[in-house]
């Protein structure tokens, strides 16, 4: 049985599993380049990393608008009924705040681009307008946003990791591997 | 004998006014960032960038009949050039480009000026950062009684003024043809 391209009651389907795997694949490139663009020396070096960071957000911003349409058209699989009130509330908190947190760091790094003046500069073809004027003291209150909404995504990612872990260790249920590209279901 | 003494007196009061005339003709004219503006665009890993000069003075003296005959002397501040972001402007002014600390103007003086199709073509020679090289400008006149509009481009070659060491020296990185432009409104000066 291969993956059926829309969600159904038991798994995810392809196009929200891409989707999902796909933005984990970028993110966590994001924070090696955030990292990388903190440690480098040299001028070259760090414009480029910083232009394929901003190239590689703009990806981000794009494909969770994408993604969030198409979560709008096509829910998600059920909780499974053994999860209490508590951990529901908690879960659909968890999910906003990913959706949220996902728009939000690149829309942040965006702005923290136009105010540093830097607008001009994207990796391939395409440009994207300059969303504010140059400031520098907007550049760093904007850097500020951009780092602490990056932290809270990690921070919000890293539960979302732990309470999968814990739906497929402790709880012995279906949730991770329904996000899992498997070719069969567990019975 | 006296009309000849007289008329050679007469012809020398002439001349005298023909000069007086002719040196009246020379109109001189200057300008600042005040009321002007001079810029640059480049390209750095292929993408491109601009710049302005917030910081020059520009003396101008010319004949009204011809604006050919124009003297022109450009002085810039190394160190008000900004590309608009922070590292960029503190890249512009370090050690490997500008180096404002050791060459903190620069210098355009005109040569030979020729009238072209659509306007004039300076000579001219360009002193930056220690180095002099001969340097053409387009330039355009708009001549009224008390003000001089001054507009033009130039296309410098930024490696032969040893502009870009270290890193900064690759032309893939930051293109060598820097295209300089400005926009100057000219007040006569008395």
């Amino acid at each position: 049985m291969s993956i059926p391209l829309r969600n159904n009651e038991k798994r995810y389907g392809l196009i929200s599993q891409l989707f999902h795997w796909a933005i984990v694949a970028l993110i966590l490139f994001q924070y090696a380049w955030a990292w990388r663009i903190d440690q480098v020396e040299g001028f070259r070096l760090r414009l480029e990393l910083v232009t394929q960071h901003k190239t590689v957000g703009m990806l981000v911003l794009i494909l969770a608008a994408a993604r969030l349409l198409w979560r709008l058209f096509n829910r998600p699989p059920p909780l499974p009924e053994t999860m209490r009130r508590w951990e529901r509330r908690a879960a659909q908190l968890g999910h906003w705040a990913l959706y949220g947190l996902m728009l939000a760091v690149p829309l942040s790094g965006w702005l923290y681009s136009s105010a540093a003046g830097y607008a001009d500069f994207w990796w391939g073809p395409v440009n994207f307008p300059s969303l504010i004027e140059a400031n520098q003291s907007l550049e760093d209150r904007l850097h500020r946003l951009h780092q602490a909404l990056a932290i809270a995504l990690a921070a919000v990612a890293v539960i979302h990791l732990l309470a999968a872990l814990r739906h497929h260790f402790i709880n012995k249920d279906d949730v991770l591997r329904r996000m899992l590209p498997l070719w069969r279901t567990r019975n | 004998m006296a009309n000849k003494k007289l008329i050679s007196i007469l012809a020398l009061c002439f001349c005298a006014v023909a000069v007086a005339v002719a040196v009246a003709e020379q109109r001189c004219y200057q300008t600042d960032a005040e009321s002007g503006e001079l810029g640059f665009r480049g390209e750095a890993e292929g993408n491109r960038f601009s710049g302005q000069f917030a910081a020059f003075t520009v003396e101008l003296c010319l004949d009204e009949a011809d604006p050919a005959t124009a003297v022109i002397e450009v002085t810039v501040d190394t160190g008000s050039a900004s590309v608009g972001n922070r590292q960029g402007d503190e890249a512009l002014h370090g050690k490997e480009l500008f180096n404002i600390e050791r060459f903190p103007q620069a210098r355009w003086q005109s040569g030979k000026i020729e009238k072209i199709e659509d306007g004039y073509l300076a000579g001219g020679e360009l002193t930056l950062r220690g180095v002099s090289g001969s340097q053409p400008v387009s330039l355009s006149f708009d001549l009224d009684e008390d003000r001089l509009g001054l507009s033009g481009s130039a296309e410098i070659l930024r490696i032969d003024f040893g502009v870009g060491e270290g890193e900064f020296a690759d032309p893939d990185f930051i293109r060598n043809r820097v295209d300089l432009h400005f926009e100057l409104e000219m007040i006569r000066r008395p």
